[in-house]
């Protein structure tokens, strides 16, 4: 299929189109506006979650969170002000008082509770102040107990209240040494969606790279002039797929680079290019059968496009889901690899041969595509 | 060729691709789909919005030596964020490896059928950056089944216990009723807005392939031929594709009343989303004329619209978790608030209207006079430099034998142009710096020595326009002029938009701010300015800039020694 003799010719092909990619100016800037965009949302969200939590964003916001209450309660947490006001609608006092939350607690309620009357305080909070999660949270951990508390002393008299409260008895153990760590919701957040898809920024922006070489020589008329060199389709195929694969992983490394550089580990390095390789390889294969249907650049963009905003939504929306099919997503297997160590369980293998399998498919299919559509047309 | 016989002809154009028609169905199956899909998901109080990534996020190991755990397991394995794996023994080696960043380990003595209190052991591995979540989670699974085993027990006992209820109250309201239907406020204020967005976005193939994909095409040649202003023929794709765009803004908002999701307000909200997409398509003209290829358009119109995307996702996070009376000004947070029945004060909804129909105008003036152009049209395409100096020629040639209006004009020009560049690039500069070095001293010393570079290059841009065409600024008093009223033009236009920021946000301090920055940066703008102009007419203009950019950060430092 590809012979001895015309192997110099893919390598010449692929040397001179990774040279038509770099020295594309517009390429170049769309790289600068990705690298603002990355950086924006990996700032963004360190900044998102360390507001939030008064705890964490300790180092670049001074707040403490005001709370009122209103009745016999005791709230003690770090960042959290307690401020006793007296009895009262709680949602006049929200608004008057500049307060993320105000607790109404109802007068004698411990008596009710050991009767064993039914208790309901009123929480009421400013959800435009992004503190007031915080709060949300602080009060209801201080309710829980409380709550407990009460529960005990009403079984104290009949039974042992722990047998009923705490059946399990837990005692934790720490290994290791605590490394500066990320909060913890940036960390779920940043690995479980933004890395994924950060790294498969450079991906889509592949499909277009395939589409735009294609249908470009389509458009420019030196579509014919290429097809009549002594070199086969899908060698030319190849040839032109090279450099754009190249391009993406270079893109790849640099964003994953960028990542380290803020203290965002990132694991697996060579696992993580082998699955995003695979993964393009599919990528640039279907932006092959695009270009297959698209006379004109323009029809050629429309078709990634819906390509893209498909893959989007399969990849990252958050349909309820559980079991075997996703196990195999490739951005499952991304964000596993980008954030665990090591991977236990043998999916990685089958992952890849999966992807392998699918992406030679998927680009033989598209050269096929291409030639049936050209005598079509011819 | 009339202007409405022009529109007429470039709508029908249009429609009869069947592409367009193609990807404009498609879209709105889409849309019909997905919606509904997403509003039943949203339309409870609290909602967590998982990515399925974040399904198996901790994988964790499990030593279960008792028979008699089924409690703790099942909850163990529902919790979502957890992935279980199975051991015989206490595996030290995976955790050590980071392969689990925790251990459950169930001892023999784990009965869930007797009455005692259950021992578990718990271990996580601190180094690992998945040991806070691993602890949250597992705590939240066994908090989980000893409620259960509770209850259980509880009956067992006959005893009985209650829970303190907690009713909680939003100040904003976090669901929304309207006809019947209940929706989160997140649902209707920002994914809404989003996806009324959609057709501008989709909208850039049209926008290219009307202005440069006739240009390559050649088909441009014939159209000029034509007996019509080339005006006219800019305004008749203009009106052919904003009528698209709305006649589909339309469609969608009447497809979401179908589906029963009720926007209030609909026709304040329309008028706004229709002047925003006004402001779009004429950003867009622009753009696509002054491409040379269909290519240079298509991205130069995606990063466009990317960057109008992070803006508009941007401002409805700051409206739902942070808001500020500023934000009235953002014309998509207007449009999410008036969505959900809320009010807009009438002064900034006026101010939104008349500002992007002003810039419309401005644009769809400045698209139809570089088509004007032969060298746009037919080639090479002008340097942006040159574009400016052919308009300060055009300026100054109209204010012939008034050199003090020119003069003002052309300074008047310079800080227009400077403001939303500089502006810009001192963004862009800002979050890679503070990317970079993190929040810190040498960021913010950094911050400002660039952006007094920043800002003392581009103030006088106008200036270099003028000089690359060798006009009058040989005497270096006239230069310095020049370049303090380009100073002072950028002085105003920067000051009349801390003023209107200042008058939403901290209205009382507007008085002693205006006062504070009149009284010191009018003069550093004039001096450094007055600098760089004369460095302009010497030619020697890298010194000139280094001193001016010295002078300004060095001011910029000492106010803010002063300030700390």
């Amino acid at each position: 299929m590809i012979r001895k003799s015309a192997r110099p010719g893919i390598r010449a092909l692929s040397r001179k189109e990774f040279g038509d990619i770099v020295r594309e100016r517009l390429y170049l800037f769309a790289f600068g506006v990705q690298l603002i965009m990355v950086v924006g949302i990996i700032y963004t969200a360190l900044l998102y979650t360390s507001i939030s939590s008064p705890v964490v964003g300790g180092d670049f916001i001074q707040s403490s969170v005001r709370v009122g209450i209103m009745g016999d309660f005791e709230l003690r947490a770090e960042g959290i002000v307690a401020q006793k006001l007296p009895a009262g609608d709680p949602m006049e006092a929200l608004t008057e008082g500049g307060l993320a939350a105000v607790l109404f607690v109802p007068p004698d309620y411990e008596e009710t509770a050991l009767r064993g009357g039914d208790l309901r305080f009123v929480l009421a909070l400013d959800n435009t102040n992004v503190l007031s999660g915080y709060a949300d949270a602080a009060v209801s951990n201080a309710i829980t107990e409380l709550s407990e508390e009460l529960k005990r002393k009403r079984l104290a008299r009949e039974v042992d209240p722990d047998a009923v409260l705490r059946p399990i008895n837990v005692a934790e153990y720490g290994i290791g040494a605590k490394k500066q760590p990320l909060p913890m919701e940036f960390t779920e957040l940043m690995y479980g969606l933004l890395i994924p898809f950060i790294l498969l920024l450079p991906v889509f922006l592949s499909t277009n790279m395939m589409t735009d070489s294609i249908v470009g020589e389509k458009e420019k008329k030196t579509y014919e002039a290429l097809i009549a060199a002594p070199m086969s389709k899908f060698e030319i195929i190849v040839g032109k797929a090279i450099p754009i694969v190249a391009v993406t992983m270079l893109q790849v490394i640099a964003w994953i680079i960028l990542l380290e550089l803020r203290g965002i580990e990132v694991y697996n390095f060579f696992s993580l290019l082998i699955m995003i390789a695979l993964l393009d390889v599919v990528f640039v294969g279907l932006g092959i059968a695009i270009s297959a249907f698209s006379d004109t650049i323009k029809d050629a963009n429309a078709g990634v496009a819906v390509l893209i905003l498909v893959a989007s939504l399969a990849f990252f929306a958050p349909i309820a889901s559980r079991g075997y099919p996703y196990a195999y997503s490739p951005v499952f297997m991304i964000s596993k690899l980008a954030s665990n160590p090591s991977l236990l369980g043998n999916l990685l293998l089958e992952t890849y041969g999966a992807l392998l399998v699918l992406g030679i498919a998927v680009v033989f299919l598209g050269a096929r595509l291409l030639d049936w559509r050209e005598n079509l047309r011819l | 060729m009339s202007l409405y016989a022009i529109a007429k002809k470039e709508l029908l154009e249009i429609l009869y691709d069947r592409k367009y028609v193609l990807g404009f169905t498609l879209q709105f199956l889409l849309l019909l789909a997905v919606v509904p899909a997403f509003s039943s998901y949203l339309s409870e109080e609290g909602f967590r919005l998982p990515a399925p990534t974040m399904r198996n996020f901790v994988p964790i190991g499990v030593v279960d030596h008792s028979e008699k755990s089924d409690v703790l397991i099942a909850a163990l394995r529902e919790n979502e964020r957890l992935e279980l794996f199975f051991f015989d023994s206490f595996p030290t080696r995976e955790l050590e490896e980071g392969g689990i960043a925790a251990v459950v380990e169930i001892p023999p003595a784990y009965d869930e059928r007797a009455l005692l209190r259950l021992p578990v052991a718990v271990t996580i591995a601190s180094s690992s950056i998945k040991g806070d979540s691993a602890k949250d989670a597992i705590e939240r699974s066994i908090a989980d089944a000893s409620s259960r085993l509770g209850e259980r027990r509880k009956a067992i006992l006959q005893v009985d216990t209650k829970e303190i209820v907690v009713e909680r109250r939003f100040l904003r309201p976090v669901v929304v009723e309207r006809e019947g239907s209940r929706y989160s406020s997140f649902f209707l204020g920002y994914l809404i807005p989003i996806v009324l967005f959609f057709p501008i976005f989709t909208s850039s193939s049209l926008v290219v392939d009307a202005l440069v994909g006739e240009k390559e095409r050649k088909t441009i040649e014939m159209l000029l031929a034509a007996p019509a202003r080339r005006s006219d023929i800019v305004s008749g794709k203009f009106i052919a594709i904003y009528g698209l765009i709305t006649l589909q803004v339309l469609a969608w908002l009447a497809a979401l009343r179908l589906e029963g999701i009720a926007i209030a307000n609909l026709w304040a909200v329309f008028l706004l989303l229709a002047a925003v997409n006004l402001a779009l398509t004429a950003t867009a003209f622009v753009l696509a004329t002054f491409s040379r290829t269909v290519k240079e358009a298509s991205i130069a119109l995606m990063l466009l619209y990317v960057a109008v995307f992070v803006f508009l996702i941007t401002s409805l996070t700051m409206e739902f978790f942070n808001p500020q009376r500023f934000l009235e000004f953002s014309p998509f947070n207007s449009i999410s608030r008036l969505a959900l029945g809320e009010t807009v004060s009438a002064p900034s909804y006026a101010i939104s209207l008349v500002a992007l129909g002003a810039y419309s105008v401005i644009a769809m003036w400045a698209s139809s006079a570089l088509m004007g152009r032969d060298d746009i049209i037919f080639g090479p395409r002008p340097e942006l430099m040159s574009l400016l100096s052919d308009g300060m020629e055009d300026i100054l040639a109209r204010l012939h034998g008034r050199p003090i209006l020119g003069g003002a004009a052309v300074a008047f020009v310079s800080g227009v142009v400077a403001i939303p560049l500089s502006l810009a690039l001192e963004i862009a500069s800002g979050v890679l710096l503070l990317y970079v070095f993190g929040y810190g001293e040498f960021a913010i010393i950094a911050m400002i020595l660039i952006f007094a570079l920043i800002e003392e290059s581009l103030k006088p841009i106008a200036l270099y326009a003028l000089q690359a065409r060798r006009h009058w600024l040989g005497d270096a008093r006239t230069a310095a002029l020049f370049g303090s009223m380009a100073g002072l033009s950028f002085f105003i236009l920067e000051n009349a938009f801390v003023v209107l920021l200042l008058l939403f946000s901290f209205p009382s301090l507007i008085f002693r701010i205006l006062t504070l920055r009149t009284g010191s940066t009018l003069l550093l703008h004039l001096i450094t300015s007055g600098i760089v102009g004369v460095g302009i007419s010497r030619g020697r203009f890298h010194y000139f800039l280094a001193l001016a950019t010295s002078i300004h950060a060095a001011y910029n430092l000492t106010l803010l020694m002063a300030f700390l």
